[in-house]
C-alpha cells in the first residue's frame, strides 16, 4: 500500500488545484484578520464596522442568533478566519477526491491496480490517507499564516486557536471517510458528488436546528430528527468540543475526541464493507 | 490443473453473460480462449481474476478455491486487460509505470527488471516518456510487460494483440512463446484466430456466454471436417473423368477441370494411396496432390455460427 499511497500523494501534489485554492485560503485569510482588526472600536468590537464583517454578523445572527455570534467574534479574529480558509481546503480536498475515486473506478483504473496484491479497500485507505495528508499541509499552511499575521499585526494567535484548528481537522477527517463511503458505494461521481454535499448540507442544518427555535408540529419534528441525526455528525462533536474548550472542561473535551473518533471507526467499518460488498467495482 | 473454473455463471438482470463455464487449465500450457466480441471472454477472465464475482460456480487457481481477498494467490498471477485504463495516471513516464507497478509487487532488483523488458518489445528509448503520448500499440505492450514484471505462474491475457502493428504482434508472441518457456501457465484470449493457431496448443471456444468446445486446437479443425478435400493438379484431365472418380466406393465428391481435380474422400479413413493408385492406373501422373486443410478461423465461424442458427 505503501506504494500506492506514495503515487496517490504525486497525484495530487501535481494538481495546480490544490495550490490555488491554499493560496485562496489564504488570501481570503487575510481578508478577514483585516477586517477584523478595523471592527475593533474604543467601545468594543463592531461588526458593522466594515461591508465584510457586517453581513457575515448579519448572516451568523440570522442563523444562530446574536449569543453565538458574540462568541464566535469575542474569540478573537483568527477563528471564523481559520474556520472559513480551513472549509475552501477540506471542501475541495474531498470534492476532487471523491470525483477522481469514481472516474478512476468508472474507468477501470481501480481494477487495473488491483489485479495485483492491492483491492478495493487498501486503494481506498490509501486515498484516505492521502487526503488527511494533504488536509495536515493545507491547515499547517493557514495556522502557520495566521501565526505570522499575529506576529505583524500585534494580535494574539492562542492556544484557543490551535486547538480549534485541530478540532476542524479531526471533523475534517471524518467527513473524508463518509466521502470515501459514499465514493464505494456511488455508481457515478456526479451521484457520489451530490449525496456527500447532501450528507454534508443535512449535518449543517442538524448543527443549526440546534440554535433554532422549535415551532409547531414540523418545529418539533425537525428538532427530533436533528437530535438523532446529530450522533452522526462530525458537526456536533467538534461543536461540543469547541464548547468545551471554551468552557474549560477538559474531559467533555476528550469526550468529544473519542466520540468522534468512534464514528470515525464506524465509517471506516462501513467503507471496508463496502469494498467487500456490491461497492467493488462498477459492473 | 493449476487453472480450473467450475460451472462459472455470471448474470446481469436478466442477462446471462456467462453460463456453466467450465475450463481446465494445465501447468505450463498456452491456452486459447477464442470467441466473438461479447461471448464472455472478458467476463470469464474478470472472474477468474477476482475482478467481479461469479453468480454461481467457483474458481479453483493452483489447486485452491481462488476468492479475490487471497492477497498471496494474487501475486501468482499477472493480467492484461481488454483496454488499458484511459485515465490512468497520464503523467507517469513508463519507467515510473513500471516502477510503480515493481513497487506493489515488491520485485526485487526492479531497475534492471524493467530495462531488460524494455528491450525485450523495443520500449527502451521511450522510458522517460510520458505514457499520455503512447499509442495504443505502445500502451498494450506496456500493460503486458507490468503483467510479466513479478515473474507471476499464471498470465492471463485479454486480447493482448489487439491494436498492435505486426512487428508488435511479433514482438508480444515472442515475448508470450518466451514466458511460457520459462514456466508460465497463459491463458491467452482473442478472436484473431492466425495468432492462437501459432502459440496455443488447446483451448475453449466460447459463444453467447457458453463453452461451446474445449480442447486440442487440432481436435476443433478435425470436428469441423471430418472427410478429406484432395486437390490434384496435372498435365491434362480427360473429359467427365469426375464423374468416372464420383462412381469410386471411397470418393463423396469430385469437381473437375481441365488441369485441376478436387476429390472429396468419404469416411474417417485414410483413402490417398487408393486414390492416387487409381490415378497412375488411369495414366495421370498428378504434378500436385495436396490435401486441403480446414483452419482454425473455419471451425471457429462453424462453431459460432452453428451455437447462433441453434439458438435462433
Amino acid at each position: 500500500m505503501k506504494a500506492l499511497l506514495k503515487m496517490k500523494i504525486k497525484e495530487t501534489a501535481y494538481n495546480p488545484g490544490f495550490y490555488i485554492t491554499v493560496t485562496i485560503a489564504l488570501v481570503l485569510s487575510h481578508f478577514l484578520i483585516e477586517g477584523f482588526v478595523l471592527c475593533v472600536e474604543s467601545s468594543g468590537f463592531n461588526y458593522a464596522a466594515t461591508p465584510l464583517y457586517g453581513f457575515i454578523g448579519r448572516t451568523l445572527n440570522g442563523i444562530f442568533g446574536p449569543a453565538f455570534t458574540d462568541r464566535v467574534f469575542a474569540a478573537g479574529p483568527f477563528l471564523f478566519s481559520s474556520a472559513v480558509s480551513f472549509a475552501l481546503c477540506f471542501l475541495f480536498l474531498s470534492i476532487i477526491s471523491i470525483f477522481r475515486f469514481c472516474f478512476e473506478k468508472s474507468t477501470g483504473v481501480i481494477e487495473f491496480v488491483c489485479c495485483g496484491p492491492v483491492d478495493i479497500r487498501r486503494y481506498g485507505t490509501a486515498v484516505f490517507f492521502r487526503d488527511c495528508l494533504f488536509l495536515g499541509i493545507s491547515s499547517g499552511g493557514i495556522i502557520i499564516y495566521n501565526l505570522t499575521s499575529a506576529a505583524a499585526a500585534n494580535l494574539v494567535f492562542g492556544p484557543g486557536d490551535l486547538v480549534f484548528s485541530l478540532i476542524l481537522m479531526a471533523a475534517g477527517i471524518v467527513f473524508f471517510l463518509y466521502g470515501n463511503l459514499l465514493s464505494m458505494l456511488a455508481s457515478t461521481a456526479a451521484s457520489a458528488l451530490l449525496s456527500y454535499l447532501g450528507v454534508f448540507a443535512l449535518f449543517l442544518m442538524v448543527l443549526t436546528a440546534g440554535y433554532a427555535d422549535a415551532a409547531g408540529y414540523m418545529g418539533n419534528l425537525f428538532q427530533n430528527v436533528s437530535r438523532f441525526l446529530q450522533w452522526f455528525s462530525p458537526l456536533f462533536y467538534m461543536q461540543s468540543a469547541v464548547k468545551a474548550f471554551f468552557f474549560l472542561r477538559p474531559l467533555n473535551l476528550v469526550l468529544s475526541f473519542l466520540a468522534l473518533s468512534a464514528l470515525g471507526g464506524g465509517i471506516y467499518g462501513a467503507v471496508r464493507m463496502a469494498g467487500r460488498g456490491k461497492g467493488r467495482f462498477a459492473e | 490443473m493449476i487453472i480450473k473454473a467450475e460451472k462459472l455463471s455470471k448474470t446481469y438482470g436478466d442477462f446471462t453473460a456467462v453460463e456453466e463455464v467450465n475450463l481446465s487449465i494445465s501447468r505450463g500450457e498456452i491456452y486459447g480462449f477464442l470467441g466473438p466480441n461479447g461471448a464472455g471472454k472478458t467476463t470469464t477472465i474478470q472472474i477468474l481474476t477476482g475482478v467481479i464475482p461469479p453468480t454461481s460456480g467457483r474458481v479453483m487457481l493452483f489447486g485452491k478455491p481462488f476468492t479475490p481477498e487471497n492477497r498471496e494467490t494474487k501475486l501468482r498471477f499477472g493480467v492484461v486487460p481488454e483496454n488499458h485504463p484511459s485515465g490512468f495516471w497520464p503523467w507517469l513516464t513508463a519507467g515510473e509505470y513500471l516502477e510503480f507497478f515493481a513497487d506493489l509487487f515488491s520485485v526485487p532488483h526492479p531497475g534492471a527488471r524493467i530495462s531488460e523488458l524494455l528491450g525485450r518489445v523495443g520500449l527502451e528509448k521511450v522510458r522517460d516518456k510520458k505514457i499520455r503520448e503512447f499509442s495504443r500499440g505502445m500502451l498494450q505492450k506496456l500493460s503486458i510487460l507490468r503483467a510479466v514484471l513479478h515473474s507471476p505462474d499464471i498470465l492471463f491475457l485479454d486480447e493482448p494483440i489487439s491494436g498492435l502493428d505486426p512487428l508488435g504482434i511479433k514482438q508480444v508472441r515472442d515475448l508470450i512463446l518466451e514466458e511460457n518457456r520459462e514456466g508460465r501457465t497463459v491463458l491467452v484470449s482473442s478472436h484473431i484466430l492466425s495468432e492462437v493457431e501459432k502459440i496455443c496448443t488447446r483451448g475453449a471456444v466460447i459463444s453467447q456466454g457458453r463453452v461451446r468446445m474445449e480442447g486440442e486446437m487440432s481436435r476443433f479443425i478435425s470436428m469441423l471436417s471430418p472427410e478429406k478435400i484432395i486437390t490434384v493438379e496435372a498435365d491434362e484431365i480427360p473429359d467427365r473423368f469426375d464423374r468416372q472418380l464420383a462412381a469410386l466406393p471411397f470418393v463423396a465428391a469430385c469437381t473437375a477441370g481441365k488441369k485441376r481435380l478436387q476429390v472429396t474422400l468419404s469416411g474417417e479413413r485414410d483413402y490417398r494411396k487408393e486414390l492416387s493408385g487409381y490415378l497412375y492406373g488411369q495414366g495421370i501422373i498428378p504434378v500436385v496432390f495436396r490435401e486441403e486443410t480446414a483452419t482454425l478461423e473455419d471451425a471457429f465461424i462453424s462453431i459460432t455460427n452453428e451455437t447462433l442458427e441453434r439458438i435462433q
